[in-house]
């Protein structure tokens, strides 16, 4: 039997194609400090053997009459010098027409990836792929231990799979009534690019300040994500039905014992007018209340099969590519941006070999903004700390600069790295 | 390391100001930092806005030319018949086919398929209007279209055989079917058959079973690819 050498794109990543511009670029990236300089030759080899190892990502995106696919890509996906704008669109020229691209800098190792490709998650299982093969390369003494995805390892067609599809179920979608979002505003850079702030901080304190509550590490981030935007942006004049919104992905890998590598999140929206004068407890209570009933397991269902039922629809289905881009756009603008003021995402814990510990020393996790979400908040942890990374895309550093006083008021030590966009060269 | 006695965070980087409140840092130990996770911005790297003063200037002397080889040619015929014959079409198809040619074959991220087909029709176009006026009539569907279909479906040939990539193969395939279908059309509707028509019917005819002999199983997976539902 012929290899099969092309996917469809899964459901969740068929909105992204056509909505990607350089101002909306969909993308996000890992950043892997490292205990040596990184020695781009070998960090090339090692690129190569994990696209042979996780062959859906050795692809690249290519218009069909009537869907986007993905289809095996046998140029080489070359590793660059780390430029200072990194998270920029992923055009066809940007890297042989890979949808990622792999940079490098002194002992720094970073993979930008788009999200027609894949989710935080399988971009993990990703990076974490080639910083195995990498470290093997360089001959440090590290072992997969069962986290990192042996080699001589078969494909497993489940790897690449549309689990969407797989876990469709016919169930119907109660929709609310939406509200538009509110949106950010600041004053733009006056070059391209980013604001990016890194706060990093020890994970049992994190952990403690969120028990307090009652709540998790996700809970109490969003939480206060929410507050920070009601007490800096909003200033107790909320606008006139619109409403806070902020998007938190939910990973559905453990919960359908999925091992895809491919898009397998839904968003869950956590939404509140602040009409009325609000306690910081008070929006933790209607976080909690909010993530439980957004993430149940019938809910997570319902939300598959309205997505799902979209693409299997005949009509939509029959429709050429270049009439669906045009209504893809329209969908996205009325249901994606606009219901959008930003995202919290938070990959949690990542799990890696103990051998990895002497090599690799810090992670972040960085989703560039978009048009509609110009700031964004990410969470990863690693080896005992918490990385809280916030990428803006105006010169004004209110949210980020309230979010981490208020954690070190409440006792979270936290050291800050920034790229300092905001300042002149 | 340094520290900012606003925000109560350590700040690690050769700046001395807080990225957060912009206030003065004090360094509080001689940690040394780590570069992590941000590259240096550099001058050159300032924003740029695209360029779009070509563009612009295509635009602008593209339309000078054609209305004013409109109106002259209108203003000729017209007032002082010299020249009973719509030249300046000729004017306003060559600029369009440099349009296709610069914007869609050369700059544009389309697919081969399209680019060809854009060329083709292009082409037909402009001389069709050379046609339109010169006093013989037939020149265009006895020699031009079998000569470029020729061509054409020789080049797609060459190419297939060269690429070992057969990605553009079902491409190649459907144009060779449009040239073939009308072909047949023209051969059917013409009162006198000339030989290159014959001969263009033939390898047309010939290419396109050669294709779904020899590269069947490669049309069917590229037709699957392509048209997946």
């Amino acid at each position: 039997m012929q290899k099969k050498n092309w996917y469809p794109l899964d459901n969740a990543a068929k909105i992204y194609p056509p909505n990607t511009t350089e101002a909306s670029p969909f993308v996000f990236s890992f950043t892997a400090r490292l205990a040596s300089e990184v020695d781009p030759e070998v960090l090339q080899k090692a690129v190569n053997l994990s696209l042979e190892v996780m062959p859906t990502f050795k692809t690249r995106l290519k218009r069909g009459i009537f869907w986007y696919y993905l289809e095996r890509n046998n140029k080489v996906a070359t590793v660059k010098p780390q430029p200072a704008h990194y998270l920029k669109q992923i055009t066809p020229e940007s890297n042989n027409g890979y949808m990622f691209e792999v940079f490098y800098r002194k002992n720094t190792v970073t993979i930008n990836l788009h999200h027609s490709l894949t989710d935080g998650t399988g971009g993990t299982n990703f990076f974490l792929e080639i910083l195995f093969e990498y470290f093997k390369l360089m001959g440090y003494d590290v072992e997969s231990e069962g986290v990192i995805r042996p080699s001589a390892a078969p494909h497993a067609y489940e790897e690449s799979e549309d689990t969407f599809r797989v876990f469709d179920k016919k169930l119907k979608n109660n929709s609310e009534k939406e509200y538009s979002a509110y949106k950010f505003k600041g004053t733009p850079f006056s070059h391209d690019g980013y604001g990016i702030v890194c706060g990093v901080c020890k994970v049992d304190q994190l952990k403690a300040l969120a028990k307090q509550y009652g709540a998790t590490v996700t809970e109490y981030l969003a939480a206060l994500y929410m507050y920070v935007i009601y007490e800096t942006c909003l200033q107790g004049k909320p606008e006139k039905n619109k409403r806070v919104q902020i998007l938190v992905p939910i990973n559905l890998r453990k919960r359908f014992s999925s091992n895809t590598v491919r898009n397998f999140s839904l968003f869950v929206r956590l939404k509140h007018d602040f009409h009325n004068e609000i306690s910081f407890e008070e929006c933790i209570e209607l976080c909690k209340k909010q993530l439980a009933e957004g993430s149940t397991t019938e809910k997570i269902e319902q939300l598959i099969h309205s997505n799902v039922k979209l693409e299997k629809n005949p009509f939509m289905k029959i429709i050429p590519l270049f009439l669906k881009d045009i209504a893809m756009r329209l969908v996205y603008r009325r249901v994606g941006e606009n219901l959008q003021s930003g995202d919290l995402s938070n990959i949690g814990l990542i799990k890696t070999p103990e051998s990895f510990s002497k090599y690799l020393k810090d992670i972040a996790f960085v989703i560039g903004p978009t048009a509609s979400a110009q700031q964004n908040i990410t969470v990863i942890g690693y080896n005992g700390k918490i990385y809280i990374s916030s990428a803006r895309g105006y010169v004004e550093t209110r949210i980020e600069r309230e979010l981490f006083k208020r954690l070190a008021k409440n006792g979270v030590e936290l050291t800050i790295y920034s790229n300092y966009w905001e300042s002149e060269v | 390391m340094k520290y900012c006695s606003d925000c109560k965070v350590k700040i690690d980087g050769d700046r001395n100001h807080c990225p957060l409140c912009f206030r003065e840092v004090k360094e509080i130990d001689n940690e040394k930092t780590f570069d992590y996770p941000f590259a240096e911005r550099k001058k050159d790297e300032k924003y740029q806005k695209n360029n779009t003063f070509v563009f612009k200037l295509f635009v602008f002397m593209s339309i000078c030319v054609v209305s004013i080889c409109l109106f002259i040619n209108y203003y000729l015929i017209n007032e002082h018949q010299i020249f009973t014959k719509w030249w300046s079409l000729v004017v306003l198809s060559s600029v369009i086919y440099v349009w296709v040619l610069i914007g869609h074959t050369i700059i544009s991220r389309r697919s081969v398929f399209e680019k060809i087909l854009a060329q083709l029709l292009a082409i037909m176009f402009l001389l069709w209007t050379c046609e339109f006026i010169s006093p013989n009539k037939t020149w265009l569907i006895n020699y031009v279209f079998p000569s470029i279909s020729i061509s054409t479906v020789l080049s797609l040939l060459m190419i297939t055989f060269i690429r070992k990539d057969k990605s553009w193969l079902l491409s190649f395939v459907v144009i060779t079917i449009i040239l073939t279908v009308v072909s047949i059309l023209s051969f059917i509707y013409l009162e006198d058959k000339h030989v290159l028509n014959i001969i263009n019917l033939a390898i047309s005819g010939i290419t396109l079973l050669g294709y779904f002999t020899f590269g069947y199983q490669a049309i069917k997976q590229e037709f699957a690819r392509k048209f997946h539902l």
